[in-house]
Parts: structure tokens; C-alpha cells; sequence
């Protein structure tokens, strides 16, 4: 696999996560400043609140934006990837956490997988090809 | 105020770095992905920990049991990773592919329109410097080596290595002749070269050497020529002298003894008979010295028994010394100018053999391959001292071979002997003097046949 196609599959992840944040982004939104309800079996949790949303919507952009880049090859688009994978892992990893708490399976299962989609794109953008050598 | 665009600070002075802000943006990224792992893995360890024990709580209020956990796998992970991210970051803020390859076609540029390697290094070293953001760029390379001139080095130097940091050595080498050494200094302590680098610097290398060898050629070709003028400005001066030293005034006596025969022939028939065998001895002794002068433009014994034949007749016949002649026979024809130099080179070194080595045995050998004649001449007796050879002979075989752009070698065997091993090309270049351009055929490797080897 080399690396423009590396940077592709990278940004085919980046565009379905994107999507999906902007869809949950704007579910939160529209709930306006009292945010969600929490979802079934987490209501010790409580509902995402406003500011999340914005968040989310945030990132989701970048995310998308960042697909754009990498599409194009461009080094911006690794570092706005690298960047937004980041932070989008760690939150990820918080809802893994909130979904234990509250013995949320779904919603474990479904927040681990997307934080192992965002580890796989870092190592996509990030990883260079063995021995570059040109003849 | 700076009328001179390409004017440069001087070459101690680290590299001027353009600065674009890749450093803040690579040590961000850095603290980014660090600051995520560590905190991934704290979640990770957390949420593991509350799954395996089946107690939810502990996600509210994880035991120090779990902190250590953590704590442990993150210290254990962390250089690794470190290094393998920095890498990966450096590779991917410093300089997109494009750019990195752009160094090399620029370099290229610089090195095409350069005048001498002596001025153009300079700039390749700061080229490479800032653009790799590299801390040193050390370039050593041989200047070319002009016919019997002492080699040169070239040494510049880009900046100081930064402390603790591992120099890399790269070799400048051209097909199997070393020009020089590209040193570079890690940017820090612990911290060698990343791949793509390495890939990069190697091609810069290659193209150094491409350069370097170019320019050798130049350098060794206006030596030979300057050389060849002079030889022939030497060898003109030779005749003349010898013509008006010896062969006028052998002429003009001869003149005047005519004179006096004439004026004695009637009265004193006796008197001119004398003076006409003095006349024939200075005839016999012009014609001698004509013959002289026109043996030492071309021996006779080639004309007379080819070059083959007039090498065995350098051979004495009554020696101490054995000697075997071995080569291609019947030759084909060669241009003259080979066979001359063959001959000469092949008597010096015979003399040589006779009167330095105490050897036993000596071989003569001579091959032909398509474009060359290898001419080589070895011994078994003691064999040049440790330094090399300078005298009136080697000097001269030297210049007989690099006349015609060739070279001669002179080395000791594995078992002492002396061996001389000279070069003749076969192809000429034209009298006009061109210089053999770097087109094809001279860019075509030349496979140098080794003329010594049997089988
Ligand atoms: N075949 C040989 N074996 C050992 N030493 C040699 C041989 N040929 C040359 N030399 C050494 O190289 C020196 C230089 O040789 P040369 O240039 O021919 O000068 P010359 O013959 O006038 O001394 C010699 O003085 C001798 O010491
Ligand atoms: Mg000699």
C-alpha cells in the first residue's frame, strides 16, 4: 500500500466519521441550549449538552476538510487530520468510559470502534514507506 | 542594499533557515499526539479495568492500583512511540515530497552552471543545509588530479554539528572512483537521520559525484592538454636546437671544406684528395646525426619490426633476468601514436626493471580490448619504495600515456613485485585539440578490461 493510497482510505474514514459527527452534531443543536435527552440505558449519564454540539460540529467539519486535503495530498490535510483524529480519540475514549459507567453496551461498542477508526487514520497519514530509495 | 542576490553569508556561519514556522508546527503535533496517547491509554487501562473486575465504579474513582497500571504501560510505550512519531512528524512537516525533490533539481542547476567544483560547493553545502535543516554540511572532495600535480582537497564547511548529535558519512563516488565525502550533522543529540533523509541525501551524493567527475575530467584534460602543448613546445626547442647545434655548423664546414677542395683540386690533386676523406667522414657524421634526430621522432625499430618485434629487441639478449613477452599476435594495426608510446613506456620500463628491481622473472604482457591497450610490465624483485616513484622515467612514462589520454600505473604485486600498468585509448581524438565532450560515447561507462588477467 503506498502512500497516496494510504491517504486515501485515510480520508474515505475521515468523510464517513464526518458525516456521522455532523448528523449527531446537529441532533444536538437542535435540541437546543437544553441539549438531548440521554440516550436509552444512559440516563445516569445525562444528554450531551449545547456545548458539545458545537463541538462535535467543529470537529466534524475540520474532519471533513481535512479528507479534503489528504484527497488532494496535501501536508495540510495530514496535519489537520492528525489533529482532529487526536482530539476526536480521546472524547471517544471518555464516552467508552461514560458507557461502562452506565453498562451501556451499544454504545461502548460503537464509541471504541469509532476511537479505533481515528488511531487508524493517525497511523495512516503518519506512517512513511519502508525504504525510500530511488534508484 | 544587496546587489547581489545570491551574495551569501560566510561559510562558518550556520545555515540561514527559512523560517515557516515547521518547527513549532511539528513540536506541536508532536505534544498533540503525545498528550492523546497518554490519555488514551489512562481511559484505556480505566475502562479495562472496570470490564475485567465487573465494578462500573471505578470508573468514578479508578484505585491507585489502576494509576499504576497506566502509569507503567505508559512509560514503558512512551519513547518508542516518541521516536517513531518524531520521525514520522519530521518527515511529514519538514518538506513535502515535492519539495524535498525540488532540493535535488535545484542542486542540479547549481552544479550544471557551475564554473568549479572549488566555487559551486559552498552554495551545494548551504543548498543542502537549509533545506534539510540540517545543523552541518561538511563536503570533502578530491580536486581533479592534474597529471603529476599533488591532489587537492576541497573542504567546506556549513555550520557545527550539534552537540551530542550523530554525524552521518556519505561517500561521493563516481562508477568505482571515490571523489570525495558528504558528512551531515544530526539536528540533535540522539537523534540520526530519518529514512527519507538518507534516501534524499543519497541522491544528492549521486549527483555530487556525477558532478565532481565531470569536473575531474575537465580539470585532468586541460592539465593533459597544457601538458601535451608543452611536451611538443619541448620537443620543437629539441630539434631546433639540435638542428642548428650540431647539423648547421656540420654544413657549413662542409661548405667550406668544398670551397677548398675546389681550389686545390687543379694545382695540389694530392692535398684535395685528403681533404675529400675528411669530407666524407663529416658527411657520414651529418647523415648520423640526421638519422639521430629522426629516430628520436619515431624509433625505427617499429617501422622495421612492429611493435611486437621492436619490444623484444629492447629485451637484451644476454641477462640475468627472464623475461617473457606475452600478447596478441599478430598485432593489428595501431595508430602510430600508441605504438610509439607503447614502445617508449615498454623501454623505460624494461631499463627500470634492469636497473632498480633484482628480479628473476619478468613479464611483458599486452592486451587489446576494443578501445584500449593495456601495457603491462611486472617483475618480482624488490618493487618501488613506499613512497611512490618520482624520477625522469616514471614522469615521463606518465606523460606518454596521458598525451594520449591514457594513464599509467605503477604499483607493487601482492608478492613485492614492481608492476607498471599503462593505458593507451585506441580512439584518438582529433588533433584539433577538442575537448571529448561529456555526450556519448564518453558518458557510456568504459569497461576496462583488465589486460592482466588470463583465462
Ligand atoms: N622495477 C622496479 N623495481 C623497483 N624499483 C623501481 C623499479 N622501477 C623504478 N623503480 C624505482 O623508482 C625510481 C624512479 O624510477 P625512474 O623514474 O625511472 O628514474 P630513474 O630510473 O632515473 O632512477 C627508481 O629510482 C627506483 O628506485
Ligand atoms: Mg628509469
Amino acid at each position: 500500500m503506498n502512500a497516496s493510497n494510504r491517504a486515501r482510505i485515510a480520508a474515505g474514514l475521515l468523510v464517513l466519521s464526518g458525516v456521522f459527527g455532523l448528523v449527531s452534531a446537529i441532533r444536538i443543536l437542535a435540541g437546543g441550549s437544553q441539549g438531548l435527552p440521554p440516550l436509552p440505558g444512559a440516563e445516569e449519564m445525562g444528554g450531551p449538552p449545547f456545548w458539545a454540539g458545537l463541538m462535535f460540529f467543529a470537529l466534524a467539519v475540520a474532519g471533513l476538510f481535512s479528507a479534503f486535503g489528504l484527497w488532494k495530498g496535501q501536508r495540510w490535510g495530514k496535519v489537520v487530520a492528525i489533529v482532529t483524529c487526536a482530539v476526536n480519540a480521546v472524547f471517544g475514549a471518555g464516552d467508552v468510559l461514560g458507557a461502562v459507567a452506565v453498562g451501556s453496551v451499544a454504545m461502548g461498542v460503537v464509541m471504541g470502534l469509532s476511537v479505533l477508526v481515528y488511531v487508524l487514520i493517525i497511523v495512516l497519514v503518519l506512517r512513511r514507506d519502508p525504504v525510500p530509495t530511488t534508484a | 542594499m544587496s546587489e547581489a542576490p545570491r551574495s551569501e553569508p560566510p561559510t562558518d556561519l550556520p545555515p540561514r533557515r527559512r523560517w515557516d514556522g515547521s518547527g513549532l508546527l511539528g513540536g506541536g503535533l508532536l505534544a498533540v499526539l503525545l498528550l492523546g496517547y497518554v490519555l488514551l491509554a489512562f481511559l484505556g487501562v480505566v475502562i479495562v479495568g472496570a470490564l475485567l473486575t465487573g465494578n462500573r465504579q471505578i470508573v468514578f474513582n479508578p484505585p491507585w492500583w489502576l494509576h499504576v497500571i497506566a502509569l507503567a504501560l505508559v512509560t514503558a510505550t512512551f519513547a518508542p512511540l516518541r521516536r517513531w512519531l518524531r520521525d514520522a512528524i519530521d518527515d511529514l512537516v519538514q518538506a513535502q515530497e515535492d519539495d524535498a525533490y525540488a532540493l535535488v533539481g535545484r542542486l542540479n542547476a547549481e552544479l550544471q552552471q557551475m564554473a568549479s567544483p572549488r566555487a559551486a560547493l559552498p552554495q551545494v553545502a548551504r543548498m543542502i543545509a537549509t533545506d534539510l535543516r540540517l545543523p552541518y554540511v561538511h563536503i570533502m572532495a578530491d580536486e581533479g588530479l592534474a597529471v603529476d600535480a599533488v591532489p587537492a582537497t576541497m573542504d567546506f564547511n556549513v555550520g557545527q554539528p550539534a552537540a551530542g548529535a550523530p554525524l552521518s558519512r556519505l561517500p561521493i563516488a563516481y562508477l568505482d572512483q571515490r571523489l570525495g565525502l558528504l558528512v551531515v550533522g544530526g539536528r540533535a543529540a540522539g537523534r540520526p537521520l530519518t529514512q527519507r533523509d538518507r534516501a534524499l541525501l543519497g541522491d544528492v551524493a549521486r549527483q555530487l559525484g556525477i558532478a565532481l567527475y565531470a569536473a575531474r575530467l575537465t580539470v585532468d584534460l586541460q592539465a593533459s592538454r597544457e601538458h601535451l602543448v608543452a611536451a611538443r613546445e619541448e620537443e620543437r626547442r629539441r630539434i631546433r636546437n639540435d638542428l642548428h647545434d650540431g647539423l648547421a655548423p656540420t654544413l657549413s664546414a662542409l661548405q667550406l671544406q668544398l670551397g677548398a677542395i675546389q681550389r686545390l683540386m687543379r694545382g695540389r690533386p694530392d692535398e684535395a684528395e685528403r681533404l675529400m676523406d675528411g669530407l666524407r667522414e663529416s658527411l657520414r657524421g651529418a647523415t648520423a646525426e640526421i638519422r639521430r634526430l629522426v629516430n628520436d621522432l619515431r624509433p625505427p625499430m617499429l617501422d622495421a619490426f612492429g611493435l611486437l618485434g621492436a619490444i623484444r629487441q629492447l629485451v637484451p639478449a644476454e641477462s640475468d633476468i627472464a623475461f617473457d613477452l606475452r600478447a596478441p599476435e599478430p598485432m593489428p594495426a595501431l595508430p602510430a601514436a600508441v605504438e610509439v608510446a607503447a614502445y617508449r613506456i615498454a623501454g623505460e620500463a624494461i631499463h627500470n626493471v634492469i636497473r632498480h628491481s633484482g628480479a628473476r622473472r619478468c613479464l611483458l604482457r599486452i592486451a587489446l580490448a576494443a578501445d584500449e591497450l593495456g601495457l603491462e610490465v611486472s617483475d618480482d624483485g624488490r618493487g618501488f619504495a613506499a613512497d611512490l616513484p618520482v624520477g625522469v622515467g616514471t614522469s615521463s612514462m606518465r606523460e606518454r600515456a596521458a598525451e594520449l589520454g591514457g594513464s599509467l600505473m605503477l604499483e607493487n604485486d601482492l608478492d613485492g613485485g614492481a608492476r607498471v600498468l599503462a593505458r593507451l585509448p585506441l580512439r584518438l581524438a582529433p588533433a584539433g585539440l577538442e575537448p571529448p565532450g561529456l555526450d556519448p560515447p564518453g558518458l557510456e561507462p568504459v569497461e576496462h578490461q583488465q589486460p592482466n588477467q588470463e583465462s
